[in-house]
């Protein structure tokens, strides 16, 4: 029995050490595709991506999002305009959006929706804004896979990022994702998402379309040769002070559990219980390796809650 | 036994959690020192080198604290940050000061040291910073690196250290180029790096110089090309370079009603041909072409496309 938690101690040890290595390895990774400018500008043609959005109405978030340098990149945002009608108002006018006819995708008749509207405004091209009835009494979760399948039935590019109201992509994420494409050859990649931060994927919309809507077992689907992790963070949590907040409780609770855990040890030592000095050891490394990952990972925190915010909605 | 086993794992496992507290305080350090030393030094630095640049002296600039910790690097980001935005100044001065503090060595140190990504981090700074054909051979060894990053800015740093020989060095490259890498290497033919005739390129026998070809004709929009695209279109030995060409010739907005492309189409599965009906009504191509292109069963999808594209130009 005392081999078997040995060797589960030496496991968690080392997995910590080995996902610490794969963090700085991604950290490292996007830090050297933040200045390769040839991506941004001459892979446009090759690689699209369209950003489904769920119960994202500000303005602020939007324009975020409609920040990206990339070209090749739209943005669909989803919203009840009878449930919502003052959102919808003020996003229609903001953006001067004008109705569009729409004819039911071939791909996705089961869609839903009411109406398309898309931008007057020449800065604006790429956000898409979806008129999709709420249906009473599902849970939040089943609205968002409403809302983005009724948002894939309308996408014009190949991968698909959804969004949901709580998630906020950092601002070169589209970029990383787009390198990290444009490193495969065309059609070998049908996933990537990253585990770090809050998780988000993107999804070939093909296996979308074959799946029939994303689901809970969407990604299950996905071959592993076709599937791409990444060990960085792509998106944070929208709301900036709460975030903050969790951060500095997070770095926090990681030193103490380090220094909690160094004390305990030594104590366990002294008197001889080398199982329990073992085991608290083991939680020293793994705080500490989620620590100095936490560490690395700060410029990119930086980015995300400093944030670049776009102008482009401001007239 | 098993006491003395766990006696063992809790040291090691103790010295590793020390190194981590250890690496997590460095890092903080680092990262303090980055934001506020390095900042102003970083400042002062691309103040003295732009007064000199401006200047008609050519004297060179006192750098302040030349030679502490991590000034190196932060001469070197400084000075490949200013070598693309000169505007027409006489960048021998950038040169001399890398001559001069023996910078082009260093950082050839420094790649030897680094180890995977932050390798290829130093190679790209290293592709930046004004170099002669010395340090296109001293980058050779790195080109048969396992990491894919490193090999291809080793080729960087030799397109930009002997720009004569760029054709050369992109034919003899190991493994071939993927679209981000022949994205970046259209990045340096703007900055003026590489030669943008297009012809050599596509006539020849290397894959990856073909790809750089086509990547100028679509980056650069020649219509001229139209011909040759087609012969890659046709010819079914590089199926992907024809998929490129087919794009490219999308891109141009060319006239797709011809019977290699038809061919090819036809070769194609489900998905590539949904995939080019999406990027060809992105592009504005008639309902009428894709009739002729692609089968009836197709049709109601093309549709679609066509009727809901079209209305994005309102």
């Amino acid at each position: 029995m005392k081999v078997v938690l040995l060797l589960l101690l030496c496991s968690v040890g080392a997995a910590a050490c080995l996902v610490l290595r794969l963090v700085l390895r991604g950290r490292d990774k996007r830090l050297l595709l933040r200045d390769a400018h040839g991506i941004g500008s001459s892979l446009s043609e090759e690689i699209g991506i369209s950003v489904l959005c769920s119960g994202i109405d500000t303005p602020e978030r939007i324009d975020a999002l409609l920040g990206s340098e990339y070209t090749r990149f739209e943005v669909i945002v989803v919203l009840d305009a009878g449930g919502f009608p003052e959102e919808f108002a003020h996003l229609s006018a903001r953006y001067r959006m004008i109705r569009v006819e729409w004819h039911g995708s071939q791909e996705f008749p089961t869609a839903g929706i009411r109406s398309l509207w898309r931008s007057r405004r020449r800065s604006c091209r790429r956000l898409v804004l979806v008129d999709r009835p709420q249906r009473a009494g599902g849970t939040a979760a089943e609205s968002s896979v409403a809302d983005w399948n009724a948002a894939a039935s309308v996408a014009a590019y190949d991968y698909l990022l959804p969004l949901d109201g709580r998630t906020a992509l950092l601002p070169d994420a589209v970029m990383r994702l787009v390198a990290e494409l444009g490193e495969h050859p065309a059609g070998a990649v049908d996933v990537v998402r990253s585990h770090i931060g809050i998780p988000v994927a993107l999804i070939a919309r093909d296996v979308v379309m074959e799946a029939g809507g994303f689901g809970k077992r969407l990604l299950r689907q996905i071959p592993r040769r076709k599937r791409l992790e990444l060990w960085e963070p792509l998106a944070g949590r929208a709301d900036r002070t709460d975030a903050a907040k969790r951060a500095r409780v997070e770095k926090l609770v990681l030193r103490a559990a380090v220094i909690v855990a160094f004390i305990v040890t030594g104590w366990a030592a002294v008197a001889g219980y080398w199982t329990g000095a073992a085991v608290t050891a083991t939680v020293a490394v793994v705080a500490g390796a989620a620590a100095y990952g936490r560490q690395a990972l700060a410029p990119n925190r930086e980015v995300a809650y400093l944030g670049r915010r776009s102008n482009k909605g401001d007239s | 036994m098993t006491d003395t086993l766990y006696k063992i794992y809790t040291v090691l496992a103790l010295a590793v959690a020390c190194a981590l507290s250890v690496g997590t305080l460095f890092a903080a350090l680092r990262e303090r020192r980055r934001r506020g030393h390095d900042a102003i030094l970083r400042a002062k630095y691309l103040h003295a080198l732009m007064l000199a640049l401006s200047g008609d002296e050519g004297r060179m600039p006192y750098f302040p604290l030349f030679g502490h910790y991590g000034t190196r690097l932060l001469l070197c980001e400084t000075i490949a940050g200013l070598v693309s935005i000169t505007y027409g100044l006489n960048t021998a001065l950038l040169r001399h000061a890398i001559d001069r503090y023996g910078l082009d060595r260093w950082m050839l140190r420094h790649v030897r040291r680094c180890r995977g990504y932050r390798r290829a981090r130093t190679l790209a700074l290293l592709a930046c910073l004004p170099s002669d054909e010395t340090m296109a051979a001293a980058v050779v060894p790195y080109l048969r690196s396992r990491n894919r990053y490193v090999r291809f800015y080793a080729l960087t740093v030799q397109l930009a250290a002997d720009p004569a020989h760029a054709l050369r060095y992109i034919e003899s490259y190991p493994s071939p180029l993927a679209a981000s890498e022949v994205a970046e290497l259209m990045a340096l033919l703007r900055r003026g790096i590489l030669p943008v005739a297009y012809g050599p390129l596509l006539e020849s026998r290397s894959l990856n110089l073909r790809r750089v070809g086509l990547a100028i004709v679509r980056q650069f929009g020649i219509e001229e090309a139209e011909g040759r695209l087609l012969q890659f279109v046709a010819d079914s030995s590089e199926p992907e370079l024809g998929r490129e060409a087919l794009y490219a010739l999308c891109s141009l907005r060319c006239s797709l009603l011809r019977r290699e492309v038809a061919v090819f189409i036809t070769g194609m599965d489900l998905r590539e041909r949904r995939a080019l009906l999406r990027c060809m009504a992105l592009e504005g191509y008639a309902l009428n072409t894709m009739q002729r292109l692609f089968e009836d069963d197709e049709r109601p999808y093309y549709e679609t496309l066509v009727q809901s594209y079209k209305r994005s130009l309102a």
